[in-house]
């Protein structure tokens, strides 16, 4: 085999592997995704992204440093799991400084209605015997939050625009 | 193609389907029944939704693959059967991500093992990021008198003139003896669904009638799913008029549809029979960014004002006075109750979260006027002409707008 115009031939133990240049195919948008390391330190690593210009944080660390780790079962039968941005507004529905803003491993993508947490999924992982296979990006801008509270009909609804 | 054991002949061919090729940067491995596929990534970003089309040989028709989009994070599910996703030649099983994943080589090895076995006749959902192939359902636009986009007369006509005349005319396109077929594929989203019900006990002696309106609610079927689906030519959901919502029974849909691509194909001069290889595919997109969708929930409803009586004078058309005289509060009471029904509604939204609000329009790109303050300018000229003509697009090879293309917005009315 023979490298042709603009492609790159290499061999390791692993095989033969074939490059291209990027040529700018990639988006690097915010929140994206990219899947990381093997085995039990598999995780999720993101480009930066802002909620009404906070940044959330992976494990305490902020998200463009931090690495989400994807560990446990994955029991649902499509073989599913999400990055899920999870944040806590204060008392008037709106976030601040103080408000707590941060990215969590889940087997559902989470709703839009109830509680004090809002949720948007953020990236789909598949798996495949139990090990990360591919991931998705859910989300390609900045984000904006906002919340309409509950009533004694009706649940707080969470959305981010 | 590539068969997987000749690649590199110095390692042990490795038993079963696993790869011995390795995807590397801004490249993509792909396998099918008849070996691996390497193809380099194009220069240019593929948004979610962005629709391909191919003539499937084997199966002698036109399939579309959908780059996978989402829906609150989930994937629409296109319906298969396992001889189409296993058999069909043109089947190719992506063994590394489309973009985003570090470790592809480990991706790869991950997908080929544990190959499931699928039962050829059984009909199966597919979720939408293992490209499914979606046969398309045509229709014949100009037999059924359907609209020829100008976009298809221009392009001709550009063609036969050399790049020197972009025109577009009717005459254009019946001169060129072309057909011109078209396929919608859509996003279907289930929901529960508004109904209403008016009843009229009509009572003669009293010449009176109460009138009564129910609203209640319709679920989904139970095997109905988020999905993508192909059809002849989309329809939005009826939009009924006011008679019929106030006759007899209003039901809403139990789902909610977007157009997401519609495909055309354009046939070669004096093509005739049923599209084949050699018509020209387009693609004309509708979505390009990931959804957000939520449903409206239904309030309780008020005890006083849900049932709407309605006095109606039965004089037989000799008590005029009396009739005008309460037509009035007759209006107040449909209007009242088309108010119900409008504030009731279960239909759900889309939307795309751009950071924007409840605007999510980009803007668009806009001729500038070949003038500055010194006059006419040559830079500028060009510059309008060109964007001119980007807008007419005559140049380009797409229907597509431009990156970043378009959104859904926020509707405020959830808020």
């Amino acid at each position: 085999m023979r490298p042709g115009a603009g492609t790159r031939l290499g061999s390791n133990s692993q095989g033969v592997w074939i490059s291209n240049p990027n040529l700018g195919m990639s988006f690097n948008h915010p929140f994206r995704p990219v899947l990381v390391g093997a085995g039990d330190g598999a995780g999720l690593r993101f480009a930066k992204g802002v909620v009404d210009g906070f940044e959330p944080l992976i494990e305490g660390e902020p998200m463009s440093t931090g690495t989400l780790k994807l560990t446990g079962e994955i029991t649902n039968k499509t073989k599913e799991s999400w990055a899920i941005l999870e944040v806590t507004p204060n008392g008037k529905g709106v976030l601040d400084k103080d408000s707590k803003l941060k990215i969590v491993h889940g087997l559902a993508p989470g709703g839009m209605t109830g509680g004090t947490v809002g949720r948007q999924p953020l990236a789909l992982i598949t798996w495949k015997n139990q090990r990360p296979v591919m991931v998705w990006p859910l989300v390609f801008f900045n984000l904006r939050y906002v919340r309409r509270n509950g009533s004694n009909t009706e649940p707080a609804r969470h959305f981010f625009l | 193609m590539i068969p997987p054991a000749p690649v590199n002949p110095s390692k042990t061919p490795t038993p079963g389907p696993r790869p011995a090729l390795r995807a590397g940067n801004g490249t993509r491995i792909l396998r099918s029944p008849a070996g691996m596929a390497v193809s380099m990534e194009s220069s240019t970003w593929h948004h979610p939704w962005h629709t391909t089309v191919c003539w499937d040989a084997a199966q002698k028709e036109w399939v579309a693959v959908v780059r996978p989009g989402f829906v609150n994070g989930r994937a629409p599910v296109v319906q298969t059967t396992g001889k189409r996703m296993q058999s069909t030649p043109s089947f190719l099983a992506p063994i590394t991500a489309w973009d985003g994943a570090a470790d592809i080589a480990q991706a790869a090895e991950l997908a080929s093992e544990g190959e499931e076995v699928l039962d050829p006749n059984a009909k199966i959902w597919v979720p939408l990021y293992r490209n499914p192939l979606i046969p398309l359902v045509w229709r014949d636009r100009g037999k059924e008198g359907a609209p020829i986009p100008a976009y298809f007369a221009r392009r001709i006509n550009w063609i036969a003139t050399a790049g020197r005349e972009a025109k577009a005319s009717a005459e254009v396109w019946a001169a060129s003896g072309r057909r011109l077929f078209s396929s919608d594929i859509v996003l279907h989203q289930p929901r529960t669904a508004l109904t209403s019900k008016f009843d009229f006990p009509v009572d003669l002696v009293m010449g009176s009638s109460i009138v009564t309106q129910t609203l209640s609610m319709r679920e989904a079927a139970d095997n109905d799913r988020l999905k993508l689906v192909s059809m002849s030519e989309y329809r939005p959901p009826e939009s009924y008029s006011r008679d019929e919502r106030l006759l007899g029974v209003y039901e809403e849909p139990t789902w909610d549809e977007l157009l997401v691509a519609r495909v055309f194909l354009l046939s070669p001069p004096n093509a005739e029979g049923a599209p084949d290889g050699s018509w020209i595919p387009f693609v004309q997109h509708y979505l390009f960014w990931n959804l957000s969708w939520f449903q409206p929930l239904l309030r309780k409803l008020p005890t006083d004002g849900a049932d709407v009586k309605l006095i109606v004078p039965m004089a037989f058309g000799l008590g005029q006075l009396v009739i005008n005289s309460i037509l009035a509060p007759i209006n107040d009471m449909v209007d009242q109750s088309l108010n119900l029904l409008s504030a009731h509604s279960l239909a759900g939204k889309f939307w795309t979260a751009t950071g924007g609000g409840s605007d999510s329009a980009f803007p668009a790109a806009v001729a500038s006027k070949p003038v500055d303050k010194f006059g006419l300018s040559k830079d500028l000229r060009a510059k309008a002409a060109r964007v001119a003509a980007l807008n007419e697009g005559v140049l380009t090879d797409s229907l597509d707008p431009a990156f970043p293309y378009r959104a859904k917005p926020f509707d405020l009315s959830l808020l």
